[in-house]
């Protein structure tokens, strides 16, 4: 093995599904250094080991399992985990993140990474134990959903305390939008992470771990910890995430009026207040849960003891919330609860889900669809029972729920009758529960995510924030932190991707890394905890050499750039909220998107990574294959290329705000390599909603 | 000294496990923590199982070499040159609170950190706190089971009864 691993557990496993064989290896510490671990370890091997055009479901696709290099520690940011392959759902970058407790005995065993590849012939769930790995059969469990599998493989292998990750009832049935789940209600559910398990014929995989981690100073790691952990505590967000995590969003989204309410129609919903967090946690939540190492502890366990919606279970965040509520024209928080637990037991992606839902309404008050096109279910607004029985036949793919399973994207392909005009997604992946028109900056991460319409790939959530001088302050620009200025935010959007990129490589919580502005104090635990020497600005650095390399198989599988776009409805239709504070707006995407590639370096024709920008982060090996892409493109498509709609003085602006960005983060250099930038110190700032 | 649980503040993030295990290995990992957090994910109990400094400790009484021995504090102590490894007092506690080191085989049970126990400092919710009571009877000891974990999970799903009828969850 050679050499002592720091904070890395130090050994990649790879099984081979086909022949029932596992291997391991010591983990690359030169491209752990690139990468850091987790996504960006996945991302890595997703582009050298994935060739273009594979198709997701076969066995040449492969599943990846990383895990960051403060899992398995007393980092109080959280143990995080990252699920990868090639999406079934969008045939792009797959990829999903989950707070589970998996993570950190996935390390106690030993593996920072594992990769499953080929293809069973018959189910099997794999069983790491430390160092030795078995395979055992699971047609008994095919077909089962989440909590029944977890509980039949924790009984079968004797311990109580095996952590297993697996695959609900859908993903067996086939259905594209079937996530990956973990703990019976922590999911990795989007981009259709479940069915590429599914499609190797793996139930799950249950993992025990007796090891232990080291970490290169301990007393300092410790000491950085302690901080960050008070500076946690004493931080004005504290108090609400604590107790009601992203369910505290409904209230403040609400009064702004830009809540998805009956699938983005509208932007305020007048009985809110039945659904939102502060509801939840004076009547339905008994206590709160946590993932691993994780001080804030913003989970939540509910139930509802009697009625038709009894239910116990973990959960729900925002977007599952928002999905089973307003978004469909609900309004009951039993109904929500319930129908939350029935999408996890069903190993289903509840933003998907609701999405389908809402979109079917939609064209039923349309008139596009009717009840006798859904197997007689009477899809009028906020019907309980509609969404139920669509559920229950999505997770199956019996009648309607065929059409329904693999995403709204397909489905509308399939359907037609101009139902794609309302499909509200992104590259094949439906769109979250965040209105674009409300806050433009996520308008324009959802068109640029690599894996689809979602603000997880760069949260800009610091545009929340309302402030204009905290903008400048940190920015150079105060537009950046305002919610509804479109100034500024390809710039914001771009620094965001690469610290989203770099939490979730180091396992941790964009919550607390991103939003809660804890990155000038993450390198420092780094160094501790690896004994490297990097700044802050190398780790941004990192996270940008991610984001281009699955930008770049992205590009491989045939993106460019008219993929990166929202649909009609946020770019052209005023947004209506009863007259509230987002009455009326819209989402400027082109000019957004504009400075968004030239703070990248991408070329803002084809939307494909400049060779140059490449090479600075040393991706030689992409920065000639994109290279030979753009010449391809510029042959064959030059009559075609995107036409730029701005004017001489957008683009001067564009140029102006870039120019004042570099100088305030990189001290004038835009491609800032080796630069040791200093970040202000955040200050206690309120969230903009309180 | 001993430590109280309170299972209605716990919120399973085995912040205890990692920094017990820092605090006397400066490693981080759950097989080498004293204290364990028992997790009923079905209805949501998360219950930190540590050495309660029984009076009669059966696992002091079960050791057929006589290598453990209670301190002042009333935590039990292991005397290494006499430890064979034998794994008795492991089978004798009744909580699973005891367990083998997966590398030196010296059984670990909770020292209370010399009396100043770093999980009461470090846990977020207040979870884990000193407790000056007497010891539990042994009428309040479960029957022993065949491995830890299980012994664990009974444990925490008798203590934590109430606390599930008053959830509906039981």
């Amino acid at each position: 093995m050679g050499g002592k691993y720091y904070a890395f557990a130090g050994k990649t496993l790879r099984v081979d599904l086909s022949n029932r064989r596992a291997e391991t290896f010591p983990t690359d510490m030169s491209l752990a250094r690139q990468f850091l671990g987790g996504r960006g370890l996945n991302m890595r091997r997703l582009y050298d080991e994935i060739a273009p055009g594979t198709d997701p479901r076969s066995e040449d696709n492969k599943y990846f399992i990383g895990t960051g290099m403060f899992g398995g520690t007393h980092c109080v940011m959280g143990t995080r985990i990252n699920v990868s392959g090639k999406s079934p759902q969008t045939g792009i970058v797959g990829d999903s993140n989950a707070g589970t407790h998996f993570a950190a005995d996935l390390k106690f065993a030993g593996y920072d990474q594992v990769i499953l590849e080929g293809k069973s012939e018959d189910p099997i769930y794999v069983f790491i134990d430390d160092d030795s790995v078995s395979f055992h059969d699971a047609r008994h469990l095919w077909g089962k959903t989440v909590s029944q599998t977890t509980r039949t493989i924790r009984t079968e292998l004797g311990d109580p305390s095996v952590q297993v990750l697996c695959t609900g009832t859908a993903a067996d049935y086939g259905a594209s939008i079937a996530g990956t789940f973990f703990n019976l209600a922590r999911a990795a559910a989007r981009t259709g992470t479940g069915a590429i398990l599914a499609s190797k014929n793996v139930k799950a995989v249950a993992v025990r771990g007796t090891g232990s981690i080291e970490v290169f100073d301990p007393d300092l790691f410790y000491v950085l910890n302690r901080r960050l952990k008070e500076l946690i505590r004493i931080n004005a967000q504290y108090e609400a995430r604590a107790t009601m995590g992203t369910s505290q969003n409904v209230r403040w989204l609400n009064d702004k009026g830009f809540l998805t309410v009956n699938h983005f129609l509208n932007g305020y919903q007048p009985t809110a207040y039945r659904w939102e967090g502060e509801s939840l946690r004076n009547r339905y939540n008994v206590k709160s849960k946590a993932c691993f190492g994780c001080s804030l502890h913003c989970s939540r366990y509910a139930t509802v003891r009697t009625g038709p919606y009894k239910m116990k279970g973990e959960g729900p965040e925002y977007e599952a919330m928002a999905c089973f509520a307003s978004r469909m024209g609900s309004d009951d928080p039993e109904f929500m609860l319930y129908a939350n637990t029935l999408c996890n037991e069903y190993g289903m992606d509840a933003i998907a889900v609701g999405e389908v839902i809402s979109w079917l309404m939609e064209l039923n008050q349309r008139g596009i669809v009717s009840s006798s096109d859904c197997d007689g279910i009477d899809l009028s607004w906020g019907n309980h029972q509609a969404a139920l029985q669509l559920m229950e036949k999505m997770a199956h793919r019996e009648g309607i729920g065929d059409l329904l399973a693999d995403g709204v994207a397909k489905a509308a392909e399939r359907l037609g009758r101009g139902s794609e005009a309302y499909a509200m997604h992104v590259k094949g992946l439906e769109i979250i529960n965040g209105e674009p028109r409300g806050m433009v900056g996520y308008g324009l991460t959802y068109a640029v995510a690599d894996r689809g319409g979602d603000h997880l790939r760069s949260e800009p959530y610091f545009e929340l924030k309302g402030d204009p001088e905290i903008g400048e302050e940190w920015f150079g620009i105060g537009a950046t932190a305002m919610r509804l200025d479109h100034h500024g935010k390809g710039c914001l959007v771009k620094w965001s991707g690469d610290w989203c990129a770099v939490s979730d490589s180091l396992e941790v919580c964009k919550n607390t890394l991103v939003c809660m502005d804890f990155v000038p104090y993450i390198a420092e635990m780094v160094n501790a905890a690896t004994g490297w020497d990097v700044s802050t600005q190398d780790l941004q650095l990192c996270g940008e050499r991610i984001v281009n390399v699955e930008r770049c198989f992205n590009v491989r599988e045939g993106l460019r750039r008219p993929d990166d776009t929202l649909p009609k409805r946020f770019t052209d239709e005023p947004m209506v909220c009863d007259g509230r504070e987002t009455e009326g707006n819209t989402v400027h995407l082109e000019y957004m998107l504009e400075q968004y590639y030239r703070a990248r370096g991408w070329d803002p024709i084809t939307g494909i990574p400049t060779a140059d920008r490449l090479r600075r982060l040393s991706l030689t090996k992409e920065a000639q294959e994109m290279e030979q892409y753009r010449h391809d493109e510029a042959s064959t498509r030059a009559e075609s290329a995107y036409h730029c709609n701005l004017s001489a003085r957008e683009m001067q602006t564009i140029e102006e705000e870039l120019e004042a960005f570099h100088a305030s983060r990189y001290g004038g250099d835009a491609e800032h390599v080796g630069k040791r930038g200093r970040l202000p110190q955040p200050r206690v700032v309120p969230f903009a909603g309180g | 000294m001993r430590l109280g649980i309170d299972p209605q503040l716990c919120a399973g993030c085995r912040i205890c496990e990692m920094e017990c295990s820092y605090a006397h290995e400066k490693r981080f990992g759950t097989a080498i923590s004293r204290i364990r957090v028992c997790k009923l994910e079905e209805v949501g109990i998360d219950y930190p199982v540590v050495c309660q400094q029984c009076a009669n400790a059966p696992c002091v009484a079960a050791c057929p070499e006589g290598a453990l021995r209670k301190t002042e504090i009333g935590s039990i102590e292991v005397d290494f040159s006499r430890c064979k490894r034998c794994g008795a007092c492991v089978k004798a506690c009744p909580f699973g609170a005891m367990n083998l080191h997966p590398v030196t085989g010296i059984p670990i049970s909770c020292d209370l950190c010399g009396g100043h126990p770093i999980c009461v400092a470090e846990c977020p919710t207040g979870a884990i706190f000193v407790e000056d009571q007497v010891c539990p009877s042994s009428e309040q000891l479960v029957e022993l089971a065949s491995t830890a974990g299980n012994r664990r999970e009974a444990f925490v799903k008798k203590t934590t009864r109430k606390l599930m009828d008053k959830w509906g969850v039981s």
